[in-house]
């Protein structure tokens, strides 16, 4: 074989690099963000719109210049919504270069890759996973989460429960069989009570959840027991296709005209698509970002607008705005670090504050959760085309929702 | 507590004739082929795709709901054909290991078709109006979950007339037991083998177009009914649809009660039962006559 001068050199170059264990870091090219998120099976319907808003975020950057005046280019690998998946995918991603990762549904494929980040030299952006743990007993310092988490989403709940309906005060629930169910649940057992109490000046019951299986097709001896029991309101931890059955079963043996309001952890707006006319009365829903609550913030109206021009649809889920705010983040600290070496990055995003689709976000420096809004909108039937309308929306500042950062220390409470 | 006992039972039947319906198209192609198809959950969910699709949200009547059931078992019968000429028949002179891969493959390959043609969006599908209320028995019933119990029971029956009482059932169970005596006494198996798989196909469809309105429709419905589904077939007996009916009734009473009287452990008796009856009778509760 003959082996001009030029190849040998390249070669030999490359060879050293790797025998010295130096990513292959291009200076020059684009910046690649690696999304990991989920695009196969029935949680690509997340995972999608979470690969959308960061595509749209780094077109708009591109647009404007790019990064540190690179191009930015979004390299995609779907999880499966399994850990041991996204593990090789970061490790693929990361031995081609990549330093930057962004996205994933799934709390237990966060909680995988943020184990992995350090020794991979890597950064990672969570936007959507919500388990309690990864910015508390299980926080590692290259992960970062860009949106609310379960004790935030569920105690702003909690809240508005206490302030828009003060007179319902007994509660049933439904949860799935998983450490998520049981997260928001104490979220919930702890915090309703707290603001019936600060707000209202009354106590309220809450009766044990029922418990469902995930994947669950029947939920009628949930509705029966929801049913028998004398409850006002009913907490839902179940989403997903889970929650579209509980509330259709839930519909046909009539439990939905018996209790006075839902109120949902977070299906966005799936839930009321799937049900169309049929969707509750007083059904809320969490979202991780709700448009329509941010009409005065041009990053918003821009992301919004960008999306009914390339989809049609006029309702984007909140896992765009959480794709969108990764990248948004990851732009801001790299203009403020001038590098974008996983050190400087983590340096940079440590208590950056960052104007997001929800306005300002802090990704507070402890245990580089982020501080910012949450989001519930209320739903319910309507004539109209859709079947189906948005009655109300609730947004309040997460930041005292959060509870203290305690990195390392599980989240109590008390 | 009697109310929720009394609708604990009810309940179980249901979903005792919801398994049911979609094991006795699993049990048939087992009967036939030998074969544990993993692909039956995906094919059960094509055909409540296809249904929907034909019906959308409100199906506008009853007669126009079983239309669509019925071209949902038709569409999947048709599959079925193609996929037993396609892959099935190719593979049956080898190990079943590798029909088993292959209808692993068949699996996902009906998942990302289904994802392609009819999107990720979830559904929710209501019965007919006829259907869509509910009746005061001293517990509250759906019409629609009577329905499926009435579905049931029909399907079964049918199908153990036709096995053990017609002239195509017998031929059937010579070619399944027997296909090459079978053949040497004159009898078409391919042909035969061809159109009972195309029937046992077609029974996935059906199920998935008359159960599409029981629960939300996304790309996970054929996994949810699979598990049970499978277990009913194990438990029943390889092959047998008796003991399918009869298992599936078992783990759906099961399933019912466990929500009520163990409400954090939701499913476990299920496998309990499972594991039971593998250790106590493993050729299962109707085994095939030798």
């Amino acid at each position: 074989m003959k082996l001009s001068r030029r190849s040998f050199i390249a070669t030999s170059v490359g060879a050293l690099a790797v025998a010295r264990g130096f990513p292959a870091i291009a200076q020059s090219g684009p910046i690649r963000i690696g999304c990991i998120t989920t695009l196969s099976g029935a949680a690509s319907i997340l995972g999608k719109p979470q690969h959308m808003g960061m595509e749209i975020a780094a077109r708009k950057l591109n647009e404007a210049g790019g990064i540190l005046g690179r191009q930015v280019e979004i390299v995609v690998r779907d999880d499966q919504s399994k850990p041991d998946i996204a593990v090789a995918a970061v490790r693929e991603l990361a031995g081609d270069g990549v330093n930057i990762f962004a996205g994933v549904l799934a709390s237990p494929v966060a909680l995988a890759i943020s184990g992995i980040a350090e020794e991979l030299d890597v950064v990672f952006l969570n936007a959507a996973s919500h388990g309690n743990n990864l910015t508390h007993e299980n926080f590692r310092k290259n992960y970062f989460r860009v949106t609310d988490y379960s004790a935030m989403r569920i105690s702003a709940a909690s809240r508005l429960m206490a302030e828009k309906y003060p007179h319902v005060t007994k509660w049933g629930a439904i949860i799935p069989d998983a450490e998520i169910g049981r997260s928001t649940m104490a979220t919930f057992q702890y915090g309703l009570p707290k603001y019936h109490k600060e707000l209202n000046n009354q106590e309220v019951s809450i009766n044990d959840p029922v418990v469902v299986k995930f994947g669950a097709t029947d939920f009628r001896n949930a509705v029966s027991t929801l049913m028998s029991s004398d409850v006002d309101g009913i907490f839902i931890g179940v989403g997903g296709g889970d929650e579209v059955g509980f509330l259709q079963q839930a519909g046909q043996l009539g439990l939905s005209k018996k209790v006075k309001v839902y109120v949902s952890s977070g299906s966005d707006f799936q839930v009321a698509k799937a049900l169309g006319k049929r969707t509750p009365e007083n059904y809320w829903s969490g979202h991780h970002w709700y448009f329509g609550a941010y009409q005065d913030n041009p990053v918003s109206k821009a992301l919004y607008d960008q999306y009914v021009a390339d989809t049609g649809d006029k309702f984007p889920d909140g896992f765009i705005g959480m794709g969108h705010t990764a990248i948004t983040a990851v732009a801001t600290a790299a203009a403020k670090a001038k590098d974008l070496s996983t050190k400087a990055l983590v340096g940079a995003l440590e208590g950056l504050t960052f104007e997001g689709v929800k306005g300002k976000v802090t990704l507070r420096a402890e245990d580089h959760q982020a501080l910012c809004d949450v989001n519930y909108v209320k739903l319910g039937p309507d004539d109209g085309e859709l079947g189906w309308k948005v009655s109300d929306f609730y947004k309040t500042d997460g930041t005292d929702l959060a509870g203290p950062a305690t990195p390392g220390v599980a989240i109590k409470f008390q | 507590m009697t109310a929720q006992i009394a609708f604990a039972a009810a309940n179980g039947i249901v979903l005792g004739m919801a398994v049911f319906l979609v094991a006795a198209g699993l049990t048939l192609v087992f009967g036939i082929l030998k074969v544990f198809n993993f692909a039956h959950g995906s094919f059960f969910m094509i055909g409540a795709y296809i249904a929907h699709a034909i019906t959308g949200q409100d199906p506008s009547s009853l007669p126009y709901f079983l239309f669509a059931a019925f071209v949902a078992a038709l569409a999947v019968g048709a599959m079925g054909i193609a996929t037993d000429t396609l892959v099935l028949r190719r593979l049956s002179s080898v190990a079943n290991d590798y029909t088993l891969i292959a209808t692993f493959a068949i699996l996902l390959l009906c998942d990302g078709a289904t994802k392609m043609v009819f999107g990720q969006d979830i559904y929710a599908v209501y019965p007919p109006a006829v259907l869509d209320q509910t009746m005061d028995v001293g517990i509250l019933l759906t019409y629609y979950s009577v329905f499926i119990v009435a579905c049931g029971i029909i399907v079964f029956v049918l199908l153990e007339l036709g096995l053990n009482r017609l002239w195509f059932g017998k031929l059937v169970q010579t070619v399944a037991r027997d296909p090459w005596m079978a053949g040497v006494i004159g009898l078409r198996v391919q042909r035969l083998k061809l159109v009972s798989v195309g029937v046992s196909f077609a029974l996935a469809g059906l199920a998935g177009g008359l159960l599409v309105a029981n629960q939300s429709l996304s790309l996970s419905l054929g996994h949810s009914y699979l598990l049970l589904a499978f277990n009913s077939v194990i438990v029943g007996g390889l092959g047998s649809i008796r003991g399918a009916f009869v298992a599936a009734l078992i783990f759906g009473l099961f399933e019912s009660f466990n929500s009520l009287l163990l409400p954090s452990m939701p499913g476990t008796v299920s496998y309990m039962v499972l594991i039971a009856v593998i250790l106590l009778k493993p050729e299962g509760l109707f085994p095939e006559r030798t």
